[in-house]
């Protein structure tokens, strides 16, 4: 097999935004469209299907991209593994743990499974960057984080399918936070201990949170902190990494919109010799990026372990299911 | 093609990076050479693009720069012979082999060689997945405090130096993981066939450290002849950033990043106000009106936006 037959189900905006990475990458064939509104298919020459069950039965194909709301996707995952067929599902990994664990119970039974979660923030460039400088050691261990990922909101925000919690099983900490958590969880290992506070501050006719801070500890003693709010009134993306020799920052993130600023990394030695600049101004190195491959990446990868037998290595089912855990560890407090 | 932007924040820079008799004393002896031996290349085209659109820019010791409208690399036409008899001058090697020489070198040159390996450091692991135990060719290092560096840095298993002044002794590597060649593309005529020479050092995944003076520069653009650290036939290829990338194109490497952070343009400029061409009016009044931060802050303009005169390159082979 040189091209991965597909069928994508859910072709809202990261529907489209998978297809187009796919068709860039140019190893595979997308032979079936699905969604549940017409109109999110318009202009696409595949076949279509409303029904995702339909669709996946009817189709020749080797893997099902599931770009669907949170509700649906262990569903159509768990059928999808049932079937054989390798899959590759947005984040997050359902609306909570029990779902996450559902699908690992499919991913288990099944012969062979290839699943990949889509946590596409792992591959942007000052992520990439920054992995890189952690693992070097250059700058010695990571020991504290403090995350901020913060939305603007919007006018029909409380009435957006992302508060519904039916649909959702969470607001803007499952949506959009989970991405921090993520990165937090990649550079610095699973949480144990957690403590929160997960409120309605503002937005407060509706059934989700708009803003949720975590405190989250390593078995092995890192803390992080991590703000995820709705409330920001601005797009905002911030990581900061505290390493034993030196720190990292990451902020702005490129995104289709383009409003989360420009994307960056800084990082510095410590220096309390003065050797680089003066006692609190260390020199410090900057990289910002002009460019966002992360989705091609993403899809490269999955392409990689489905045809070339490689490991899925970011985004496994076992990722998945310790974010779910850490997730509900936040809402649960 | 990751293209990345590094800048840094400095204290101001109050040392020299030469110590100024001696740097007087490497002048003399190269002005000395150029008198006594004259170029007489008839070719005139840019050895960056093979562009016949060129133009005079500066003259140095009745030596003259030239401009590709193409590229907007600068460049010295010259005999190859002619380089290769001044980059053995013995006058030359003889001051800078001398403990004096290495030594101011070591006082003025340590903070930046200790960023630089910290770097390649970095640069390395990102690349290759790994910064310790390596094949390294460090092409043409000239200073010990710099070569003693790299050896001690974890990055080098084997270590060679070739084309050096520095008696020292280094092991045979055939082929290398990382390639270092460092400030060596300004002695070169036709630097796109050095660099495809350079390729069969290199392991079919190693990668190319490399790092120049480029003439795409802020400080060398308004400066020009007035700037006193570039002079023939020390200097003779100056290729802008985008010459630069086609150099490496050509020579059949895929460029993974560029970077422009020098720190020295602003400062460069600054001393050297006196020999702003009169008609610069923004740059005189730049300088005479900004306060110390604005200057900062345009120094990392220059450095983000590709306009700084050093670039650093990392490169691997294409495939």
């Amino acid at each position: 097999m040189d091209k991965i037959r597909a069928v994508i189900i859910g072709m809202g905006r990261m529907g489209k935004t998978r297809y187009n990475a796919m068709k860039r990458h140019g190893g595979y064939e997308v032979v079936a469209v699905c969604d549940t509104n017409e109109a999110n298919m318009e202009g696409y020459e595949e076949k279509k299907y409303t029904d995702w069950k339909e669709c996946i039965d009817n189709s020749e194909m080797d893997a099902v991209i599931v770009c669907t709301y949170n509700v649906v996707i262990p569903d159509i995952v768990c059928y999808s593994l049932g079937k054989g067929y390798s899959v590759f599902s947005e984040k997050p990994p359902g609306r909570n743990l029990d779902d996450a664990l559902r699908m690992k119970e499919a991913y288990d039974r099944a012969e062979s499974p290839i699943l990949k979660y889509g946590f596409n923030h792992r591959y942007h460039n000052s992520v990439i960057e920054a992995k890189a400088l952690l693992d070097s050691k250059i700058l010695g261990d990571v020991v504290c984080a403090r995350g901020v990922y913060g939305k603007a909101g919007s006018p029909d925000f409380t009435h957006e399918w992302r508060n519904d919690t039916q649909i959702s099983g969470g607001g803007i900490m499952l949506d959009q936070g989970i991405h921090m958590l993520d990165l937090m969880y990649y550079f610095m290992g699973e949480f144990t201990e957690i403590q929160s506070s997960v409120d309605q501050l503002v937005w407060k006719d509706m059934p989700t949170e708009d803003s949720a801070f975590s405190i989250l500890r390593t078995s092995d003693g890192k803390v992080a902190s991590l703000h995820s709010s709705a409330i920001q009134w601005r797009h905002k993306f911030s990581l900061d990494l505290i390493c034993t020799k030196g720190f990292i920052s990451l902020n702005g993130l490129l995104t289709s919109t383009n409003s989360y600023g420009e994307e960056k990394i800084s990082y510095y030695r410590k220096d309390l010799e003065q050797k680089t600049g003066g006692l609190g101004k260390p020199m410090e190195h900057t990289m910002c990026f002009d460019s966002d491959q992360s989705w091609d990446y993403e899809m490269k990868e999955f392409y990689d372990a489905v045809v070339n037998g490689e490991p899925v290595k970011l985004g496994t089912i076992y990722d998945a299911v310790n974010l779910m855990k850490m997730i509900e560890g936040i809402y649960r407090v | 093609m990751l293209k990345a932007y590094d800048y840094a924040e400095v204290k101001p820079n109050t040392t020299e990076l030469q110590n100024a008799g001696l740097f007087n004393k490497e002048k003399s002896a190269a002005l000395r050479f150029v008198l006594a031996n004259p170029s007489h290349k008839e070719e005139k085209k840019c050895p960056v693009c093979g562009s016949a659109h060129t133009r005079y820019i500066f003259s140095r010791w009745d030596v003259n720069y030239l401009f590709c409208e193409d590229c907007c690399s600068i460049y010295v036409p010259v005999e190859d012979e002619l380089i290769s008899k001044y980059l053995e001058l013995e006058e030359m090697r003889n001051i800078r082999i001398s403990d004096e020489y290495q030594q101011q070198a070591e006082l003025r040159r340590a903070d930046i060689w200790d960023e630089l390996v910290m770097w390649a450091q970095y640069r390395i692991y990102r690349y290759l997945g790994k910064n310790t135990g390596l094949d390294v060719i460090d092409y043409g290092n000239r200073y010990k405090g710099s070569v003693d560096r790299f050896r001690k840095s974890g990055i080098c298993g084997k270590y060679e130096l070739k084309n050096s002044i520095l008696p020292v002794k280094t092991e045979k590597v055939d082929k290398a993981d990382v390639i270092l060649y460092m400030n060596q593309l300004q002695h070169e005529t036709n630097p796109a066939a050095t660099l495809t020479n350079l390729k069969d050092s290199l392991k079919d995944d190693g990668i190319l450290i490399l790092n120049t003076r480029l003439g795409s520069g802020f400080d060398i653009l308004t400066l020009k002849g007035g700037m006193d650290s570039i002079f023939p036939y020390e200097h003779i290829m100056l290729p802008s950033r985008k010459g630069l990338e086609k150099i490496l194109q050509d020579a059949g490497f895929e460029l993974l990043e560029i970077t422009t952070p020098g720190t020295r343009d602003m400062e460069s400029v600054l001393r050297n106000k006196d020999r702003i061409e009169d008609g610069n009016f923004f740059v005189k009044y730049l300088l005479n009106t900004a306060d110390k931060s604005v200057l900062s802050d345009f120094q990392q303009f220059l450095q983000k936006s590709g306009l700084s005169s050093f670039a650093q390159v990392v490169a691997k082979v294409r495939k």
